[in-house]
């Protein structure tokens, strides 16, 4: 059977049960609205812009805030992998990072940011971060030295080596790392949101929540779901022009 | 050929070192308990060393739950999916759907079905901590060794039998990484979800260490999650209240709030324990330790009622008391209809209002209602009362917060 046939007759089925138990009565219909109730309350904050408002606030947020990750770790992981004692320096700090839930900081960033996009943008850093650096600065580190030699043999300088030879072997794992680290910071855009936001799909789902509207929460939560599916493919697509040789590498080794 | 633990990680100290000795100096030159120093953090975490402890137990023991409900019932899913490929292929797609949603996502959802208890928050962090797992286990078990399969069946053991002898031990070791992944994030989630869902427990702690203005314990709430592994409510009405009127008592308000700040800290510090503790003060209410208290609530209001207890009463001290704004508002296409017009024409009426005098003991809004007379002895008209000056607080909130910390948190 075609996977696509497979996996939406899956999906298919699930909703139809959904359908069916909401609308048997055996939980209460407010706080399990059925499928039609939510795409119908979901259509109507798309028609009111409440929806759209709120989902281009938090991915806006998300995207900024893992575009400086990206910057931030993998440029310090590069300096890192030419300097280990900065490596060695940073070491103790990211692991205390990693520790500490980005969510407990919300209410202390608050008084030393504001209630700014700043706030938002720094505690999606903060979350994202320790992955972002720590998966380069590994990659970067462990790249094969039988590249590095050959490298070395072509009479490649130091940068050549580095923009050449270990940056790209390091990609597949940058991105990997990247995927989490993304998964990372819609959890900490939404949870910030909820914690401090007056905007925001993680606003928007707390809101709706408090005030028992039910099928409008189910909608957000839909569209929540959706943003982690558009960051992964967003992801996979930018890898391709920078670690597509991996995948390329893969099917040469299967096909023999 | 390896260096020792101890050079390893000395260069990281030292950053560590010079980072705490700026935040130190930075904080001296700031100045503002809004920016409380490293010794400050320090101080505040040997005060409130035993109840952080006993709230990050609370904390721990969520996310232990959550983390083991997961274990005991992904794991066997994980490997019953990886092994019986027909459903497997089925499900697997739920799966798909369901792993993008962020794991807090879901509080709202957990509170609708569960409310705000521990349990709600056991299911918020056996949501987040499924994923890991589940997917190690099916991970592990599709990619197992072809030839483990072949000589499962040519020993003749059956589905079960493959599944408890080959591919449960196969799958441990990729197991051991997502339970690694799902301590963190168990940690994580229990964490914000306390925050979230605020009842008790280590993220409880840090958000009321905000409400309170005192930033140093929520730093060191923050160093104790740190060592293991807020719904910001700035205008804290009641202590707002109470700083205006304890600055009023030497003609002062909230626009000259020093007298206020400085009894406020005579109260924090002399007091009878009330600070830290205002449930304790109803106790004290009925076993008569007590006389007065600036508490209002529905607690007390039914000590009033209960006949075994000694005469309790409001009364309002010549000083005067505060207009305390409230509202009601129906929400926009109410699947109710017209009754939340109807319910707060009701709420507003003359026969509820008579009855909100009675038994609550206060001046109703509609003038048509009779008052009893021994409420109106008690309760000043609205046009006696004091306001508090909101927007001026608005405007001079960090001006204020800077001197409440500096005089009352000192």
């Amino acid at each position: 059977m075609n996977p696509i046939i497979k996996k939406a007759t899956a999906i298919g089925c699930c909703l139809v049960a959904w359908e069916c138990i909401a609308r048997s009565g055996w939980v209460p219909r407010e706080y399990f609205p059925a499928v039609t109730d939510v795409v119908l309350a979901g259509a109507e904050m798309v028609r009111s812009g409440e929806l759209l408002q709120a989902e281009g606030q938090t991915l806006l947020r998300a995207l900024t805030g893992l575009f400086i990750t990206v910057l931030l770790g993998v440029g310090l992981a590069v300096i890192a992998a030419q300097l280990p004692l900065l490596g060695r320096m940073l070491a103790p700090l990211v692991e205390i990072m990693r520790s500490i839930p980005p969510a407990a900081l919300v209410p202390l960033a608050i008084f030393a940011l504001g209630l700014t996009p700043k706030l938002f943008i720094g505690i999606i850093v903060f979350a994202a971060f320790s992955t972002v650096y720590l998966t380069a600065l590994n990659a970067l580190i462990n790249v094969e030295p039988v590249q590095v030699n050959a490298a070395r043999t072509m009479g490649y300088s130091r940068l050549e080596t580095l923009l050449r030879v270990r940056l790209p072997a390091a990609m597949p794992s940058i991105f990997s790392g990247l995927r989490v680290a993304a998964g990372a910071a819609l959890i900490a855009s939404v949870a910030s949101e909820m914690l401090a936001g007056k905007d925001g799909l993680g606003y928007l789902l707390y809101d709706t929540a408090f005030s028992l509207r039910t099928q409008e929460m189910f909608a957000a939560l839909f569209v929540a779901a959706l943003n982690g599916i558009i960051f992964n493919q967003l992801i996979l697509w930018m890898r391709r022009p920078f670690a597509g040789w991996q995948d390329s590498l893969n099917r040469l080794g299967d096909s023999r | 050929m390896s260096p020792s633990r101890f050079q390893l990680a000395w260069p990281g100290v030292l950053l560590l070192m010079l980072l705490l000795g700026a935040w130190e100096v930075a904080a001296r030159f700031v100045d503002s308990a809004n920016f409380p120093g490293v010794m400050a953090v320090a101080i505040a975490l040997r005060n409130t060393w035993s109840s952080l402890w006993q709230e990050m137990g609370i904390t721990l023991m969520r996310a232990g739950a959550g983390l083991l409900l997961a274990l005991v019932t992904m794991l066997p899913l994980g490997i019953f999916i990886g092994r019986v490929r027909a459903i497997g292929d089925f499900i697997e797609p739920l799966f798909d759907l369901l792993r993008p949603l962020p794991p807090l996502a879901i509080v709202p959802l957990a509170m609708l079905f569960a409310g705000v208890g521990s349990t709600a928050k056991i299911l918020v962090i056996f949501y987040s901590v499924s994923f890991p797992i589940l997917l190690g286990a099916v991970d592990a078990v599709r990619s197992a060794h072809p030839m483990l399969g072949n000589v499962a069946r040519s020993l003749r053991l059956s589905r079960r039998e493959i599944m408890l002898q080959i591919d449960l031990p196969a799958a441990l070791p990729q197991v051991v990484v997502g339970i690694r992944i799902g301590v963190a994030l168990a940690l994580l989630v229990s964490v914000s979800a306390e925050m979230l869902l605020s009842t008790d427990g280590i993220g409880t702690l840090i958000v009321r260490a905000q409400e309170q203005f005192r930033i140093a314990n929520g730093l060191a709430a923050l160093a104790v999650i740190a060592l293991t592994a807020l719904a910001i409510n700035i205008t804290y009405n009641s202590s707002v209240y109470t700083l205006d009127a304890l600055a009023s008592l030497k003609g002062g308000g909230i626009r000259k709030p020093e007298a206020g700040l400085e009894a406020m800290y005579q109260l924090r510090t002399r007091g009878p324990g009330l600070w830290d503790q205002e449930s304790i003060a109803v106790g004290w209410l009925k076993s008569g330790e007590i006389w007065a208290t600036p508490y209002f609530s529905g607690n007390v209001l039914a000590m009033m009622r209960d006949p075994d207890l000694a005469d309790l009463r409001f009364c309002v001290p010549s000083e005067g008391g505060y207009a305390l704004p409230m509202s009601v508002t129906r929400v926009v296409n109410p699947s109710a209809g017209d009754q939340p017009e109807r319910f707060i024409n009701h709420m507003l009426g003359v026969e509820a209002q008579e009855a909100w005098a009675r038994i609550g003991n206060a001046r109703p809004v509609n003038k048509k209602a009779r008052v009893p007379d021994e409420v109106a002895a008690t309760v000043p008209t609205a046009d006696k009362l004091r306001n508090v000056d909101w927007g001026f607080f608005a405007e001079q909130r960090s001006a204020i917060v800077d001197q409440w910390n500096k005089v009352v948190n000192r």
